[in-house]
């Protein structure tokens, strides 16, 4: 009498499953790839934008140093609001104390 | 096994067999240059963009930055029309017909069109889609405060390499090395970055010059030049105690952003390159020496009375004859029998050795190119008039940035500092790398010696000295007139019109915070040096004062204001 071994539904499931498997791997591989890409192409276009950024950057720090040169100042504060340079002599100097809180001056001690 | 299996088995074995073959030859046997066929095909080369450190004041205000522009290229063979579009081209930038036409037919394959346009320029070229023309990524040296300060800054060319002044001196730390980087692209040619920086940025220099003060040395000369219309003018502004140069100033000068069109003469810095016989600003060499040799005391008495000395049969002659005059007279009046007087009781020997003590015939060691040492002669070389001359500024040459140094030294108490230009180094993204040290220096003057030094020059801005034009309402300042022949190129001899008139001092006297030259090159109308030069000390130190917050000397240690911070009152003092 001849006994065959009991074969089990894990036996005749491995097969497909490991052509499932293996696609599976396929397909992330391929996908985590192509992620991987998209995002190598996001950085690229965002590196692009981050140099025009810097361009602009450059553009505005040279025509801020420009604009706020003593020169230009100068020019605003003497010819267009009329100011000058203060006598020294006339300067009352205030040096403040403590932190950052309000504080007032006054002449009172004055001697 | 049938034989038509067997068939099929062998086919499809041998099938194997080549594909196994193939890719053999191709993974192992041909790897290197297949691998490198590929590199080729989904990477590019390109460049890492190199871009020079910013300048910076000693506040941080930019002296000079960099501008993102294009350059302007083409390979001419594949330009369609040349005469189409060198049309286009001269239309957008400007730029010469004939001259675009030229390059559009040259038989290279690289052609510079243009450097550096500007973006707004670039952008509307591009917008054309004229066919053989290309754009390269370009860094312009912008100069944003234009002329201020030239001189130093100096400016860098069109490939951005050093050209003057700090660009030049500093250039290994303004600029990185460049180099190569691979990118990945697609097959479309779209680039596939991994996150890398293109460009390279070098560190930035932070300087010891104040922009405030700086324009207003400018803005003074600049005055002064004009009004006496003279050859040439330099100021230098110096910390006497670190010899930090805050400010530093020419005329003629030049914009740093159209270096081009501006002659050499005007790009001469001519406070470390110039040097001319400084006249009665050396007198303190002689002044110094004898009291510090003990041959003299602050109310020894010369007799001036004759108003003339001769030396070695040559007459030297006062200005003013004058009667007797004490040690702080001599220097006051600026008297040239006084000083002579001092100088023979000294003899060549020691007057060279004072003269060389202060730093004279020596280079300061500023870090700025092109500095010159001057010229002090060995006392043997001396002739039998040159103890005379010597001992009021003849026969020896200096730089204006040489006599601010000696003294600066009074100023300080006696010691020697060595002018510098350069504060700070920092990294592009701000981190302190390096700061300058300060050398430690050896007295060259005795405490003594100073003070009587210092008491007299003080007497040249009062009443009765050569100098009451600098004197300042609420400091005193301590100084010294120079007025000095020229040599006429022509004769060879001292000439009658060409003078050298210059202020050399410090302010205030008794505690100085700054100390300063004037020196201003030909000057017609005037000559002498308290009528040409001592205003315009007068004029910057007045406003320098001001900006740096220095009180008035009557303020000082006086309680003059309450202040109430945060509900504690307290008094201040000065």
């Amino acid at each position: 009498m001849i006994y065959g071994r009991k074969r089990g539904i894990l036996f005749f499931s491995v097969k497909p499953l490991l052509v499932v498997f293996f696609l599976l791997g396929c397909f992330l591989t391929v996908w985590l790839r192509s992620n991987i890409t998209a995002v190598e192409y996001a950085i690229g276009d965002l590196e692009g934008e981050k140099m025009e950024v810097l361009k602009e950057t450059k553009t505005l720090v040279a025509e801020r140093a420009e604009t706020l040169s003593i020169l230009e100042v100068e020019e605003v504060a003497v010819k267009g609001l009329g100011l000058d340079f203060a006598d020294r002599a006339k300067v009352v100097k205030v040096r403040r104390q403590g932190g950052n809180v309000p504080y007032e001056v006054s002449f009172r001690a004055k001697h | 096994m049938s034989s038509r299996a067997v068939v099929l088995n062998t086919a499809v074995l041998f099938f194997f067999a080549i594909v196994v073959f193939r890719l053999a030859d191709r993974m192992l046997l041909n790897y290197g240059s297949l691998s490198e066929r590929a590199k080729s095909q989904h990477l590019k080369k390109t460049d890492i963009q190199v871009r020079r450190g910013a300048i910076y004041d000693r506040k941080g205000r930019e002296l000079a930055v960099n501008l993102e522009v294009e350059s302007l290229y083409c390979n001419p063979r594949d330009v369609g029309s040349p005469e189409e579009t060198a049309s286009l081209i001269s239309g957008v930038t400007g730029m010469e017909y004939s001259s675009v036409l030229g390059r559009l037919k040259s038989a290279e394959r690289f052609v510079w069109l243009e450097r550096k346009l500007n973006t707004e320029t670039a952008d509307r070229l591009r917008d054309k889609g004229v066919k053989g023309i290309g754009f390269y990524p370009d860094a312009k040296r912008f100069y944003p405060k234009g002329s201020l300060a030239s001189h130093i800054v100096g400016f860098a060319g069109i490939d951005n390499q050093p050209l003057e002044g700090v660009e030049l001196q500093y250039d290994s730390t303004l600029r990185n090395k460049g180099g190569m980087l691979y990118v990945s692209r697609d097959a479309a040619g779209r680039p596939l970055s991994e996150g890398m920086e293109f460009e390279s940025n070098g560190n930035a220099v932070v300087l010891t010059i104040d922009e405030g003060l700086q324009h207003i040395a400018e803005k003074e000369l600049e005055g002064a030049w004009r009004k006496w219309n003279a050859s040439g003018g330099s100021v230098i502004m110096m910390d006497p105690y670190t010899g930090e140069v805050l400010a530093l100033a020419n005329r003629p000068t030049y914009d740093l952003n159209s270096y081009g069109g501006s002659s050499a003469s005007a790009r001469r810095n001519r406070a470390i390159t110039d040097t001319y016989e400084p006249g009665s600003t050396f007198k303190i060499v002689a002044a110094a020496a004898s009291l510090q040799e003990g041959l003299a005391e602050p109310d020894t008495k010369f007799d001036c009375s004759k108003g003339y000395i001769e030396v070695g049969g040559k007459r030297i002659e006062d200005v003013h004859r004058s009667g007797v005059l004490t040690f702080k007279e001599v220097v006051q009046k600026s008297s040239n029998v006084g000083a002579v007087t001092m100088g023979l009781r000294l003899g060549p020997e020691r007057l060279h050795e004072y003269a060389d003590r202060l730093g004279f015939g020596h280079k300061t060691g500023i870090d700025l190119p092109g500095e010159v040492s001057g010229l002090l002669k060995s006392p043997k070389k001396w002739s039998g008039t040159s103890i005379g001359a010597v001992s009021i500024g003849y026969e020896i040459s200096v730089t204006p940035l040489q006599m601010l140094r000696a003294y600066a030294a009074i100023a300080n108490g006696g010691r020697l500092v060595t002018p510098h230009v350069i504060k700070e180094i920092r990294s592009p993204e701000g981190r302190l790398i390096s700061r300058y040290k300060l050398a430690s220096s050896t007295p060259v003057l005795s405490k003594e010696t100073v003070t009587a030094l210092m008491d007299a020059l003080m007497a040249v801005t009062e009443e009765g000295g050569t100098a009451s034009s600098a004197a300042l309402q609420g400091s005193v300042v301590a100084g010294k007139t120079g007025t000095a022949r020229l040599i006429d190129k022509n004769t060879g001899r001292y000439s009658t019109r060409d003078y050298v008139s210059s202020f050399v001092g410090f302010v205030p006297a008794d505690r100085p915070r700054i100390a300063m030259i004037v020196t201003v090159f030909e000057p017609r109308g005037a000559i002498y040096g308290g009528v040409v030069a001592a205003p315009v000390f007068k004029g910057i130190a007045e406003k320098a004062l001001g900006y740096l917050n220095v009180p008035v000397d009557e303020m000082r240690g006086k309680e003059v204001l309450v202040v109430r911070s945060g509900g504690n009152e307290s008094k201040e003092s000065y």
